[in-house]
This record gives C-alpha cells, sequence and structure tokens, in this order.
C-alpha cells in the first residue's frame, strides 16, 4: 500500500497557500481569514509530522518510509520521497517557528495575504527539499524554495530592494544553473533519476568528477552568506522589518547547509572529500569576519543575522569532518536553533515595532519600560549563546569537541567567533536595558500581549524539554 | 539523597512563586526551617558516611553517555556540608535583616545555587560539569539584577566558561569519553598540554577574580552589599575552586600551569591586601580582602597537591563569617559605604557597633588559631605569617571605623526585634568554635590584647590619609589594561573590517562587479536577439563552437 504522507507534509501548506490566495481582498475579512488558515495549516502540518515520527525507527540511519511517484514515462522519471529523522526534526522545526511566528505575527500586516501566501508556500516547497530523496526532486525543490523569498522581498523590502533583488536572483540563478547541469549529468551517466545516497557512487573521473561535485557545492554556497558574497544576505535580513519575512531570510542558509548534510558525508568521493579544508578555511574566514563586523555595527538586525550565520557555519564545518556521528547532535541542536532565532526575531521586531509606534529616536534602555519582552530577550539571547536550558548547549559540545579532535587551530577559531558573535549579542541586550540610555519615562502598554507572553513561555518549555530529552514527543 | 536534592528544588521553586509581603515573610522563614531539616539529615548522611546515591542516564552519544551523578564521598563531604552550612546562614541573615523586598526569591536562588554546586562537585561527566557551571552563573546574574553590575560579570563568566568549554571540548575529543575519570589519561596522551593548562588556568582566575581579572567583581560594588558578598563568596570564585579541584590533573599536564598559578595566588593575594587597605569603599574593599584570602587560600591548596580537607572548609567559613561581620558594619553604620564618613559608633548605636568588634575578635582569634594549625600540618611558616598579615589589615580598616574622626551621632537603626537572633547566633557559633579549637591558650589571649591594641594604635589611624588620594579610589589597572590592550584593538579591527572589506571591497568591488557583468550580459542577450548583420554572426559563431564542442567531445575531460 503506497503511503502519501510525506507527499501531504508537501501538499497541505501549498493547499493552504491556495485557500489563502482565493481569499477576497477585503481587509477585515481577508486578515482574520488568512490568519485561521495559515494557523490551521500549520496545526495539521505538526501533526502529521509527529505522526510520521511515531512510524519511524529511531535507532536506523538512512532515509525510511519511501514514497515512490512516477512522473514521466519518457525519459523515464520516478520522483522518490523518504526522511530520516535529521530531516524530520528540522521539518518540525520550521514548522513550529512558522506557527510561532503566525502567533506572534502583529494582524495589521500590509497585504497579509500576499504574506501568508508566500509562507504556505515557501513551508511547503521547503518540506518537499526536506523530504526529496532523488536527485531531481531535490534540484526542483532547492529552485522553487527561492521564489516565495523573492515575492516577499519585492512586496515587504526596503529602498534598496531592487539591489538586493538582482544580487539574489542572480546568485540563486548561477547556483541553480550549475545544479542542474549537474544532475543532469548524473542523470545521463545512469539514464535515469538517481537517488542522493547514489550519487558518491557514480563513475566519473578526473575534471568531470570536479566539475559535477564542485557545481553542486557552488549552488549549495549561493544559499549561504559565505564572504565576499554575503553582502546580499546581509543586506535582506538587514532591511526586512516583517519578523516573518525575516524569518523566511534567515531559513534560507538552512537550505544550503542542509544540501551539504545531504552530500557530503558518506556520500562523496575521496578524491573530493580531501578538498575538505578548502571549506572550512572559507568557512572560518567567514564566521570571523562577519563576528568581527557584528561588534561594531549598531543594528540589532545585523547581529542577529551575524549569530545566525556564525552558527550555520558552525554546523557546516562540523559537516566536512571526516566522521559521520554528528549528524543527529548538529540535528538536535539546529531543532533548538531555529526556534531561538524565531524567538529573538519576533523580539526585536516588537521592540521596533514599539520604538515606532511611541515614536522614540534609540532603542537604548526601552527594555526597562518592558519587563516581559526584557526577560524573554535575556533569556533566549543567554539560551542562543549557551546558557544550558537547550539542546544545542550539549549538542554543540560534543560538535566543537569533535572540531577540537580533528584541528586545535579550527576549533580555537570556531570558538572565538562563536564568543564574539555572543559578546556582539550582550552588548546590544544591555544597551537595551540600560536605564541611562532611556530615552523616555512613560513607555506604557508596550510590553508583550498575554498571548504572545503564553507563546513564548511554550517556547521556552519545548526547549528545556528538549535540553533533557531531544525527541521528547516522542513516546 | 535524591530526596534531599529534589526537596531543595521544589522548595526553590515554591519560594520563586509571586507573595504578598505578609506572607513571603512566612514562607522565607518556612523555607529556612525546611532547609535546615534537610541540612541535618545531609549532615547524619554525611557523617555516617551513608553510600546513598543517585545516577540517571540523561542522553546518549556516539562517545558515551551523559548522566546526571550524585554519590558523594568523604572527599566531596568535605567541600559540600560547609557549603550547605553557609547557605543557609545567607538565608537566615536575609530573614532576620529584611534586606531584600523578595525574601523567598533570594532564598530560592541560594538553594538552588547550592544545588548545583552539589552537582558540579559530584559530577562525573563533562556535560553535567560544565551545565552546573552555566547554571551558577545564571544563578548568579539573576541575583544581581542589577544592569550595570551585572553587565561585565556576564561578560567575563561567560568568557571563562567559553574557555573552560574549550578545554573540555579537547578533552573529550583527544579521549573520545565524556567521563571525567579517563581525565589523567589525557597526560599520556593528549596534546597541546601548554595550551590546555593555560586556557584552563585563564578560566579559574577569571572564575575567581584574580590578579588583573577583578574587574567583574570590583563592578558589583554597584548592587546591594549582601547579594555582592553572596555571588562574591557562594557563586562564580567558588565555581572556580570547585572547577579547580575536580580538574586538578590539568594543572599537572603542562609544566607552565603550576609555576602560573602559584605566581598569580600570591600576586592576588598581595593586590588584595594592598588594596583592601588603599580603597575607600567598603564594597570594593570586601572585593579586595577576599582576593587576599583566596590567594591564601590557593596557596595552601596548592601545597596539599590541589586536595580539599576540613581545614580548608573552616577556612571559607571563617572568610564568609568576616565578610558578615562587615555587612553587618554597613547596616549599623546606616548603609554607608565610605569608610572614611564611617561614624565611631560612639554616640547611638554604641552597643551593636561594639558587640560587633567583639565579633570581629573572636573570629580573628579562630582564624589565627587555624592558620597556626595548618602551618605546622604543612610544616610551611609563610602560610602563618600570611594570615596574620590578613588579620592585621582587618585590624587597620576597623582602627579606621573605630578611630574615626566623624563624630556626628549616627541615626537610630530602624527597630528590628530579630536582630538579637543574629547577634546570639554567631556569639554562641564562634565561642563553641574556640572552645572546640582549644583557641583559649595564653598566646590566643596575648593576640587579643594585640588586636585591641592595634584598634586603638593612633599610628594606623594616620594611614587613613591615603583615602583622600583620588587616583587609588578611581583608578582600576585591569579595566585599564583590558581597555586598551585588548577592547581598542578589537574595535579599531572591527570597524576596519566594516568600512574597509564588507562595504568596500566586498559590497562595493566585488558584487558590485558581478552584478554590472550581470548587466553587460543581458544587455549583450538583447543586442543580438535585434535583426541586425552582427547579432545573426554572433549566433552562427556561437553555433560553429557548439558543433565543435560535440564533435570533439570525447576529447574533452
Amino acid at each position: 500500500m503506497i503511503s502519501y504522507q510525506l507527499l501531504g507534509l508537501i501538499l497541505i501548506p501549498l493547499i493552504g497557500s491556495i485557500f489563502a490566495l482565493t481569499a477576497r481582498n477585503d481587509k477585515n475579512y481577508s486578515t482574520s481569514n488568512v490568519y485561521n488558515v495559515s494557523i490551521l495549516t500549520l496545526i495539521a502540518n505538526i501533526g502529521l509530522i509527529l505522526h510520521i515520527f511515531t512510524q519511524c525507527n529511531l535507532n536506523e540511519d538512512g532515509m525510511q518510509l519511501i514514497e515512490h511517484f512516477k512522473w514521466i514515462d519518457y525519459p523515464f522519471v520516478e520522483i522518490c520521497l523518504g526522511v530520516d529523522i535529521f530531516a524530520l526534526l528540522i521539518i518540525l522545526s520550521v514548522n513550529l517557528s512558522f506557527l510561532i511566528g503566525e502567533l506572534c505575527l502583529n494582524r495589521n500586516t500590509e497585504r497579509s495575504k500576499t504574506l501568508i501566501t508566500s509562507e504556505l508556500l515557501f513551508i511547503g516547497l521547503l518540506n518537499g527539499y526536506f523530504v526529496a530523496a532523488d536527485v531531481l526532486s531535490f534540484y526542483i525543490f532547492f529552485v522553487a524554495s527561492g521564489t516565495p523569498l523573492m515575492i516577499l522581498i519585492s512586496t515587504y523590502g526596503s529602498q534598496r530592494k531592487k539591489t538586493v533583488l538582482i544580487r539574489f536572483s542572480l546568485y540563486n540563478l548561477i547556483g541553480a544553473l550549475l545544479l542542474l547541469v549537474s544532475i543532469l549529468m548524473m542523470y545521463d551517466s545512469q539514464s535515469r533519476n538517481i537517488l542522493l545516497s547514489e550519487a558518491g557512487k557514480l563513475n566519473f573521473k578526473g575534471g568531470t568528477e570536479y566539475f559535477v561535485w564542485l557545481s553542486i557545492f557552488f549552488a549549495f554556497i549561493s544559499r549561504l552568506p559565505i564572504w565576499p558574497f554575503h553582502y546580499w544576505i546581509s543586506s535582506i535580513n538587514s532591511s526586512l522589518k516583517n519578523p516573518l519575512v525575516f524569518l523566511v531570510g534567515n531559513l534560507i542558509p538552512l537550505i544550503g547547509l542542509y544540501g551539504f548534510i545531504r552530500f557530503w558525508p558518506n556520500t562523496v568521493p575521496e578524491t573530493i572529500a580531501i578538498h575538505a579544508p578548502i571549506f572550512e578555511i572559507i568557512c572560518i574566514v567567514t564566521m570571523l569576519f562577519i563576528a568581527l563586523v557584528s561588534l561594531s555595527h549598531k543594528d540589532i538586525r545585523y547581529k542577529l543575522f551575524a549569530y545566525t550565520t556564525v552558527y550555520y557555519l558552525l554546523y557546516l564545518t562540523s559537516i566536512f569532518l571526516p566522521t559521520d556521528v554528528l549528524k543527529l547532535n548538529i540535528g538536535y541542536s539546529l531543532f533548538s536553533y531555529i526556534i531561538i532565532i524565531t524567538v529573538l526575531s519576533f523580539l526585536i521586531s516588537h521592540i521596533e515595532y514599539q520604538k515606532k509606534e511611541l515614536g522614540i529616536y534609540g532603542t537604548g534602555g526601552i527594555l526597562c519600560y518592558m519587563p516581559r519582552t526584557s526577560k524573554f530577550l535575556s533569556l533566549f539571547i543567554l539560551a542562543g549563546i549557551g546558557l544550558p536550558v537547550t539542546s544545542l548547549f550539549w549538542n554543540n559540545f560534543i560538535i566543537i569537541s569533535e572540531i577540537f579532535n580533528y584541528n586545535l587551530v579550527l576549533g580555537i577559531m570556531v570558538m572565538l567567533s562563536v564568543f564574539i558573535v555572543a559578546l556582539s549579542l550582550l552588548e546590544e541586550l544591555y544597551k537595551l536595558k540600560d536605564k541611562s540610555n532611556a530615552s523616555s519615562a512613560c513607555v506604557l502598554g508596550a510590553d508583550l500581549s498575554n498571548l504572545h507572553f503564553t507563546v513564548y513561555l511554550g517556547c521556552l518549555l519545548v526547549l528545556f524539554l528538549s535540553f533533557f530529552k531531544p525527541l521528547w514527543f516522542i513516546f | 539523597m535524591i530526596q534531599i536534592i529534589a526537596s531543595l528544588i521544589v522548595l526553590s521553586f515554591i519560594g520563586l512563586i509571586k507573595q504578598r509581603m505578609k506572607y513571603d515573610r512566612l514562607i522565607s522563614w518556612l523555607m529556612f526551617f525546611a532547609a535546615t531539616v534537610l541540612f541535618m539529615e545531609f549532615a547524619t548522611n554525611a557523617v555516617n558516611l551513608h553510600k546513598e546515591s543517585f545516577s540517571f542516564l540523561w542522553n546518549t552519544s556516539k562517545i558515551g553517555d551523559i548522566t546526571i551523578d550524585f554519590s558523594p564521598r568523604l572527599s566531596e563531604h568535605r567541600l559540600l556540608l560547609p557549603l550547605f552550612f553557609l547557605s543557609l546562614v545567607t538565608i537566615l541573615h536575609n530573614n532576620i535583616f529584611r534586606y531584600e523586598e523578595k525574601k523567598s526569591a533570594f532564598n530560592s536562588i541560594i538553594l538552588l545555587n547550592f544545588t548545583s554546586l552539589s552537582l558540579l562537585t559530584c559530577s562525573e561527566n563533562y556535560v553535567q560539569m560544565i551545565t552546573a557551571v552555566f547554571a551558577t552563573d545564571i544563578l548568579g546574574y539573576l541575583i544581581l539584577k542589577d544592569v550595570d553590575s551585572s553587565r561585565r560579570y556576564v561578560v567575563y563568566n561567560f568568557f571563562a566558561d567559553m574557555c573552560l568549554f574549550m578545554v573540555l571540548a579537547l578533552i573529550c575529543g583527544k579521549l573520545q569519553s565524556l567521563s571525567l575519570e579517563n581525565l589523567p589519561e589525557y597526560e599520556q596522551i593528549g596534546r597541546h598540554k601548554d595550551f590546555v593548562g593555560l586556557m584552563f588556568l585563564i578560566a579559574i582566575f577569571v572564575k575567581m577574580g584574580f590578579f588583573m581579572f577583578q574587574s567583574y567583581l570590583l563592578d558589583l560594588s554597584a548592587a546591594r552589599l549582601q547579594r555582592m558578598s553572596a555571588v562574591n563568596l557562594l557563586f562564580a570564585p567558588l565555581t572556580g575552586i570547585l572547577v579547580l579541584l575536580k580538574l586538578h590533573c590539568l594543572v599537572e599536564v603542562s609544566d607552565l600551569a603550576a609555576p602560573l598559578l602559584k605566581v598569580i595566588s600570591i600576586l592576588t593575594m598581595i593586590f588584595g591586601l594592598m588594596n583592601f587597605i588603599i580603597i575607600d569603599n567598603l564594597k570594593k574593599k570586601l572585593v579586595y580582602l577576599n582576593m587576599g584570602f583566596l590567594g591564601l587560600l590557593l596557596l595552601m591548596l596548592e601545597n596539599h597537591n590541589l586536595r580539599w580537607n576540613w581545614q580548608h572548609s573552616f577556612y571559607y567559613s571563617i572568610v564568609y563569617f568576616i565578610n558578615l561581620l562587615f555587612l553587618k558594619m554597613y547596616l549599623y553604620q546606616n548603609h554607608e559605604t565610605k569608610v572614611s564618613e564611617m561614624l565611631n559608633g560612639r554616640g547611638t548605636n554604641s552597643f551593636i557597633l561594639k558587640t560587633t568588634l567583639v565579633q570581629f575578635i573572636l573570629i580573628a582569634n579562630i582564624f589565627i588559631s587555624l592558620i597556626y594549625r595548618i602551618s605546622m600540618k604543612q610544616e610551611q611558616t609563610w602560610i602563618f605569617i600570611s594570615g596574620a598579615i590578613l588579620i592585621c589589615a582587618i585590624t587597620t580598616v576597623l582602627n579606621h571605623i573605630y578611630q574615626s574622626p566623624n563624630s556626628r551621632k549616627l541615626e537610630n537603626l530602624t527597630p528590628n526585634p530579630l536582630r538579637p537572633i543574629s547577634l546570639l547566633i554567631m556569639i554562641s557559633l564562634l565561642i563553641y568554635t574556640s572552645v572546640e579549637m582549644h583557641a583559649y591558650t595564653i598566646y590566643n589571649i596575648l593576640f587579643i590584647l594585640c588586636f585591641i591594641l592595634l584598634c586603638w594604635c593612633p599610628l594606623l589611624t594616620k594611614i587613613r590619609a591615603i583615602y583622600e588620594i583620588e587616583w587609588f579610589q578611581k583608578e582600576d589597572l585591569s579595566k585599564s589594561f583590558f581597555f586598551y590592550t585588548l577592547v581598542t584593538p578589537f574595535m579599531y579591527l572591527s570597524r576596519t573590517l566594516w568600512l574597509m572589506v564588507d562595504f568596500i571591497f566586498s559590497e562595493k568591488i566585488i558584487t558590485a562587479g558581478l552584478t554590472g557583468l550581470h548587466k553587460i550580459g543581458i544587455s549583450i542577450f538583447f543586442k543580438i536577439n535585434r535583426k541586425s548583420y552582427a547579432a545573426c554572426f554572433t549566433f552562427i559563431v556561437i553555433g560553429i563552437i557548439c558543433f565543435l564542442l560535440s564533435f570533439y567531445r570525447r576529447v574533452l575531460p
């Protein structure tokens, strides 16, 4: 009997997106309806993910629950979907983070129909990307997942959105073309669509092998903020004020990271794997560079971007290590990390929104009048930088210990970047808390609402439970 | 044991619930009594050496299981019993002196901190250990509340934690084991031993607020004295000692580590002593006094192969009580921070100020007896001399207070019927300890006489002039040192990278260059799509190139 559960993960958000798109253009009507549709869609998707978790064997490493779908007869193309625990964890965290986003989003946002439609489309495509088990579907979802962000940048971007959009499309176009060429070469060598796990077994020789693999990796790098080509993504993150769009922007590097996780450990041929130090050096230079630059930046969004980049690259560095034991640790860590950056981006947006509403010039000291926000921001920043209340903490310990085991200098550089970026966030937190910087003494009613407070408390609970047992939701 | 730890955690969480003021007082006292019962049970277990313990499987990883262990042996009881006792005393004084608005919350943090320290002391794997260290730091941050005092506290401790995290991650990676039992093997198989030894010591120095790393403890003076005092003796610096005792093997892995530890301990003691006399601010004075005491403690520990015994527990408890007496002095002087402004108490409040002096005399007597015993046992005279110098320094400050020229009458203290309880407990504890330690010999009586004489010595009174030298009072060498050697270069580097590399190189040259190329490509594409001879020619050339490439495909790599 064919199972359609993984297909359901892709289709539910897409159906939700169609519902949102067909809502009437009446502002009041569409706003509440569109939001409710998206929340229900996400709840349904999370329920399905949890159901899939119960059907998986937690001790098995490879792909599970594989679903085949015949697509074209000539040339014969069969699409294959499958998941492992790592992919499911990422899917769950992404869906959870968007649910948090939906619940905490200010419903007075302009063009909410476009926002929610694009968001659901993005979730559907991202789920598809995470469950793709063959190269063709992997490619399709890889390329398609960039589209919603383009729509969102063009709708919600700042004055520089044209430049940002050109750069984003340029890098993505180059990446997509490279991936397409390499995937066509893979197809050509076997005369069929191949599974991701089979990619390393293909018999390419010499320059062709280098071309195929380097094209794949450059495609993934195009989604990651790698120095000196990081400017487009930092511009996106700094210019997008809407927290949901900011979240979408922050999840774009996850696509590149996931690509490396799927292709590098155990899959990449030995001739390519020996060049891992080059990638490691690129990662370290970027981490250090962005961490150092964040020290001088005044914009808290840039600091958050620097934090996310450093951590994404920390995970990426651990993927290049000559060991495959870290995949699940990366998964557990990423689960907490994605939730933390979601909450942080929403809290920062809340502060900026209040600043705008109250007509305050600077945000310095604003947290003195927002005790709930202050507590949550402090807790989540501390959790993000290493407070032992999440699975991020002890899994990062194991990841970093492996990096140290491999190379001392690499380990020191990673720790230095993590420390600098944490310092930068802490500095900003204290600026927000410092009473001597406070601009106004009559900031009343600017704190978090009860709903937001409950949602963030729930997030804290989820993180805390994941600290004690990463897969606590499976009984 | 599990019941005790679980009860402590439950008790702490009860205390964290928001209460009305009158219920808060009641709950605060109930917490104290409940904690006392738990302490007695804990002490009974410790004295009878009941081997009750627990170990839970927390998580699994490829390099070993992560467990939560609590199986105290005698060596751990030597640490935990005094810590539990000191936590109880802190709670008692919080209840008596009413210096916190939310007493039960303060008590909760103290109890949680003790639980965290217990788990740190009994940890058998790296993850439990580092988790406990982080937890203690966070609890310290929660107790401080104040933004000014906690800013540097957070940064310094985070830096120390990161150093420790790095060292433990490195060891764990090399040994491929999470168990602390295998730590001694690192000396044989490990690499980068000097790096490990030095980073470990830096983490310890920062945590303990040693010489050149004391800035964050000095910043605590912005907080209330009772909070500062608790953090100073029960939180971060104590974590430093516990971690050092737990990982003492790491001092032996590098040839540089042991001498460095000795040198910095001596410098800390001397620097602390000097500044204790020089600085006018009582809160900062206490930080320097603790530096002096901790420096001596570390020297004694190093002399004892970094192994803790009952005498060290005694020593630490006495240091705590000396701090407590200074706290009382501060409260009885109506929260006056400057020693130069303090009044001699010959007008009002003279009784409580004189009883405080009696307590100082008794505690100094116990301290000198203890230090004499330690120096005899370890056959090191310098320990006794150092201890005596520390007591002399305390006498000098007491001289400055009790021989103060300020004759303005003190305001009457707010009535507090519970205050005599503190006095009674303290006096009875001190007398009991004096008897237990046989601190009533002729030498002790001579010492007490000397102490009293020094407290009245006019020569020492003249040192008060040093409080008027502004440079001494304002300058913090370590702060300036780090600012000019670390913070400023980092900020310059950061700004240069941002403006020169990020903005001009990345944005203006590379990214804009690529965008320009993209635009040129598109314009060429538009041009060759026009109906012109040049466009036709370009298409023909591209076609020929494609044909040639497909024809000679085999030749291509």
